[in-house]
């Protein structure tokens, strides 16, 4: 069933299902996650990918099966979902930041917010985490001012600014142009090397096979294989991953 | 001389204005005249003729829908006869006068009282009926008189006799006339219980009692003006002259009595006792002694020849002659006169004397020949327009005179001075020195110095004041009072009074109020003042109704079903109905249900609610059309729906909605003028009334566009500012 994994699961999904009216986009989904882990989910355009990712964090209702974040099932009514979340940072292939408010407004509004932080502490972790993303000279611009990447930098900077125990990539680079792609991956990959537990749904195959201790192959709303990176990469057991990779490869 | 203030001798009209009405129809002097034939002038031709929506019994559609009533059978009998036709077009009162002034139609009959103000913009044919007011309460209502009103507020008809009747006896009995410009919404608010009483013309109160609509009439009718056939001044004489002369003959030939009958009662029939016309046996060949004053101009003075003359020597020879007796005049000074028939020296007195509780114990009185009242006038070139323009100033009147009492009760007000002097000529000095900038003094003798050019002129409406009556010893003479009174009524009908009182009264045309500058210049007060109301209903409807706007706004773009489906159903009424339907429920209807609302509160309630639901659906789209991904980025970060709403998707959305709000602004600002068929008086409101007394519509419409015009523009670029300020 589940890939075999030696780490402490933080994330078990168990038989998740989730339609569209009549159309099931996701066909009973069972995957764990590891503390620590970086999984990427790769495949076809419609194949469920983002669908599954926003289950994670319930901005999609699943319409049946379980989900257990560290040990709380999302999927039971009595869960309040919104602090949950603040454990679950989210980065979106549109950014959508806030275009009101300037990059350390955006990063320190949830941390207030939820009274995580005064409003001076939040500043200062906003100012860190902009450096921390090299957009330490960005602190006071607003959104409209901002380059494609930069804006991706700062939306990473924001959504850990809830110090998350997992964060989701949704395609994080799809809408950036190519010479903007690799300044965001390398944030990502600097945060898997500090140890970041982090789900990944990418086209970048390249990125997928260097940062990923797990690779899932999701087609046509199942997981059709997943394994390490050389395994999946380097010897695809079904005929739709050979398929798949042939033509992005 | 001193002429007490006094309350008018109601009771004692109710005869006398039933031998007016009687008298009326037959007396017309054109009444002998023999069967017209057709004006060739005339054959063939089309007349667009106006007149009233609902005016039952002159005008009302009967339940085929088709316009009928007694004004209508007169039109269409008279073009019948005179072989011409009309195109009756029912628009409303004010609109009916409006449409001949401007020449969209020839002609107007309407239940139109021939007024001295009309004959200045009308020519007006031989009166056709003789009207009268009343006052009619709800059915179980406990008024009984105007004694009762006491603190309540009463309506009539803009422009109408009723309204003029109630303004000049409000000051009297102490309650609020209101006005209002539709017949049914006027008995609306009697039934309704926003005012207690209608006054209004007697044939219609009787009419709509007869119909059932729930109101009865309490009080005897008042004598009012006649109705005539109206065309433009100056024009459409050929018209005019052929509906007096089918008149004429309609009323020889019974015609005319016979299409009255078909509306009004056999018993309120203002035809049915024509004895008490003409040559009067009981007096004729008789003389009387009658007493009057040495000199109170324009009342009784002598001219130039020495004899004695005015309005009370001209009225009395014209009713004797009529009644087929003689008077022998006797000039005596005004306490004199009165001494004189307490001791039966004389048969009769008239000497511009009030009619008042304690006279009425020692004389018998006559109806009233003569309402006074209290004018202000000015120096001719004088600025001052109102009251209000008095601040600071000093103002004379005479010594013991009903007009130094009124300008004294409204010294404090308006924070003049009054000055008392005994001479009427000094009075008028200080005025023209400019020691004083005004006079207050009885209207009729103010405009009789008027007409003789001591370089006043009258700026203020007639206060309400005493009415003059004529008076025989108490018990006594009772042949020569009802002469009188017979006689009196009769050249009331025929117009020969007014011919006489205009002779003495009447000032020559005035020109400073003609022009565009003289009209804004008058005008300008009273709009600005419901420019001021239109601008209070405006703000304080959009401040309940942005408060509704966001609520609902909130609840329609809320993932709570029910409280998506309950803006739905708000928007919903309140779009899909029109304002002013929703304005005459929340004013009418409400009372039914035990909630009062005054004009004002139901008013703002009304617009709130209207504006609330555009406001809704403003805020409704300007949250939608913020981008669903900025809700699911602050969602994911652990904010909740409410905090996601104002942090994040309401300040985005603030600036979308900025324009629609702006815009919602005025098209509130500018549905304030629905309101003034409530009679809420705003803007337009103030418009009509105003128009209802000059006639001139064309400029004060103007002027009245103007003044939204400048506001909204004003306000709109304000708005802008302030936007592009905050938003940016």
């Amino acid at each position: 069933m589940t890939a075999a994994t030696s780490r402490k699961p933080l994330i078990e999904v168990k038989d998740l299902h989730k339609s569209f009216g009549s159309l099931e986009v996701l066909k009973g989904i069972n995957v764990t996650v590891g503390e620590g882990e970086v999984v990427t989910v790769i495949g076809p355009s419609g194949s469920g990918k983002s669908t599954f990712l926003r289950c994670l964090n319930k901005l999609e209702e699943p319409t049946s099966g379980t989900i257990i974040f560290e040990g709380v099932d999302l999927t039971a009514p009595s869960t309040k979902i919104d602090e949950v979340r603040q454990r679950i940072g989210m980065v979106f292939q549109h950014f959508n930041l806030f275009p009101h408010m300037t990059a350390a407004e955006n990063i320190r509004l949830a941390p207030v917010e939820l009274k995580r932080a005064s409003k001076a502490e939040a500043q200062a972790q906003a100012v860190a985490l902009l450096e921390r993303v090299q957009l330490a000279d960005k602190v006071d611009t607003r959104p409209a001012k901002l380059s494609g990447g930069q804006k991706q930098r700062v939306a990473i900077a924001r959504a850990l600014a809830m110090k998350p125990d997992v964060m989701l990539f949704d395609e994080a680079t799809s809408a950036l142009d190519p010479e903007m792609v690799g300044e965001v991956l390398a944030v990502i990959r600097q945060l898997a090397t500090e140890g970041m537990t982090m789900v990944i749904v990418t086209h970048e195959m390249g990125f997928a096979r260097e940062v990923s201790d797990r690779v899932l192959f999701m087609a046509e709303g199942v997981i059709v294989e997943q394994g390490t990176p050389s395994e999946i990469f380097g010897s695809p057991k079904e005929a739709r991953t050979k398929d798949f990779l042939a033509k992005v490869l | 001389m001193t002429r007490p203030p006094a309350f008018p001798a109601l009771a004692l009209k109710m005869c006398a204005a039933l031998v007016a009405l009687m008298s009326g129809v037959i007396a017309a002097p054109t009444a002998q005249a023999a069967p017209a034939s057709p004006d060739p002038a005339l054959v063939g031709k089309t007349f667009t003729i106006a007149t009233d929506t609902t005016f039952a019994p002159f005008e009302f559609r009967d339940t085929g829908g088709e316009l009928t009533g007694i004004d209508m059978d007169l039109i269409r009998e008279v073009a019948r006869r005179g072989g011409f036709t009309v195109d009756i077009t029912s628009v409303g009162f004010d609109a009916a006068l409006q449409a001949v002034q401007s020449g969209q139609a020839q002609g107007v009959i309407a239940g139109m009282s021939i007024t001295d103000a009309r004959k200045k913009v009308f020519d007006f044919s031989d009166p056709y009926f003789e009207s009268g007011i009343q006052m009619a309460v709800a059915m179980d209502s406990s008024i009984a008189s105007y004694a009762d009103l006491k603190g309540a507020t009463v309506v009539a008809k803009t422009g109408s006799e009723g309204l003029a009747f109630a303004q000049s006896i409000a000051g009297t009995y102490g309650f609020t006339v209101k006005a209002l410009a539709q017949a049914d919404t006027m008995y609306s608010e009697v039934k309704a219980g926003k005012a207690v009483a209608v006054f209004d013309d007697y044939p219609v109160l009787a009419y709509g009692i007869k119909q059932g609509n729930g109101l009865k009439a309490v009080t005897p009718k008042e004598p009012a003006g006649s109705y005539g056939f109206g065309v433009k001044l100056g024009e459409n004489a050929a018209l005019l002259a052929a509906f007096n002369a089918q008149l004429a003959a309609m009323k020889a030939d019974g015609a005319y009595q016979k299409i009255l009958d078909t509306y009004l009662d056999a018993g309120s029939s203002p035809s049915s006792a024509p004895t008490t016309s003409g040559i009067d046996p009981k007096v004729q060949g008789k003389t009387f002694a009658i007493a009057t004053d040495t000199t109170f101009a324009p009342f009784e003075f002598r001219n130039t020849a020495g004899e004695l003359t005015g309005i009370d020597m001209d009225l009395l020879r014209a009713i004797a002659k009529r009644k087929g007796f003689s008077v022998d005049i006797k000039s005596v000074g005004f306490d004199a006169a009165l001494q004189s028939l307490q001791a039966d020296q004389v048969q009769g007195v008239i000497a511009g004397m009030t009619i008042t509780d304690k006279r009425k114990l020692i004389f018998d009185f006559s109806e009233p020949y003569f309402d006074s009242g209290i004018q202000m006038a000015v120096e001719e070139n004088s600025s001052i327009t109102s009251y209000a323009d008095l601040k600071g100033k000093t103002v004379v009147a005479k010594t013991g005179a009903e007009g130094l009492a009124f300008a004294e009760s409204i010294a404090d007000q308006y924070g003049f001075t009054v000055k008392a002097l005994a001479q009427a000529d000094t009075m008028y000095s200080e005025v023209k020195a400019g020691n004083a900038v005004a006079v207050f003094d009885d209207y009729p003798v103010l405009a009789y110095g008027i007409k003789q050019g001591n370089g006043l002129k009258a700026v203020t409406p007639k206060e309400a004041g005493g009415q003059y009556g004529f008076a025989v010893n108490k018990g006594k003479n009772a042949d020569l009072l009802a002469a009188f009174n017979a006689g009196l009524a009769e050249m009331k009908a025929d117009g020969s009074y007014q011919t006489l009182i205009d002779g003495y009264l009447k000032a020559p045309q005035v020109t400073e109020d003609q022009n565009f500058w003289g009209l804004l210049t008058s005008s300008l007060p009273a709009l600005l003042k419901g420019l001021g109301m239109t601008l209070l209903a405006t703000a304080l409807s959009l401040v309940f109704a942005a408060i509704l706007g966001l609520l609902f706004g909130f609840f329609k773009v809320s993932p709570v079903r029910v409280l998506r489906l309950l803006a739905t159903v708000y928007v919903d009424i309140f779009r899909g109905t029109p304002l002013l339907v929703q304005a005459f429920f929340f004013y009418f209807g409400l009372p039914s249900l035990g909630i009062k609302l005054d004009v004002l509160p139901a008013g703002i309630l009304t617009l709130s609610l209207n504006a609330g639901a555009y406001m809704t659906e403003i805020v409704r789209g300007g949250i939608q059309s913020i981008d669903p991904g900025q809700m699911e980025a602050s969602r994911s970060l652990g904010l909740n729906w409410l905090t996601s709403m104002r942090r994040v998707v309401v300040p985005q959305a603030v600036k979308v909605m900025t324009p629609s709000f702006i815009n919602q602004f005025v098209i509130t600002l500018k549905d304030t003028s629905l309101l003034a068929v409530l009679g809420l008086a705003e803007l337009t409101y103030q418009g009509q009334q105003i128009i209802a007394r000059n006639f001139r519509s064309a400029e004060m419409w103007l002027i009245v566009g103007a003044l939204y015009l400048i506001v909204i523009t004003a306000l709109t670029r304000l708005s802008n500012v302030v936007d592009k300020k905050v938003n940016k």
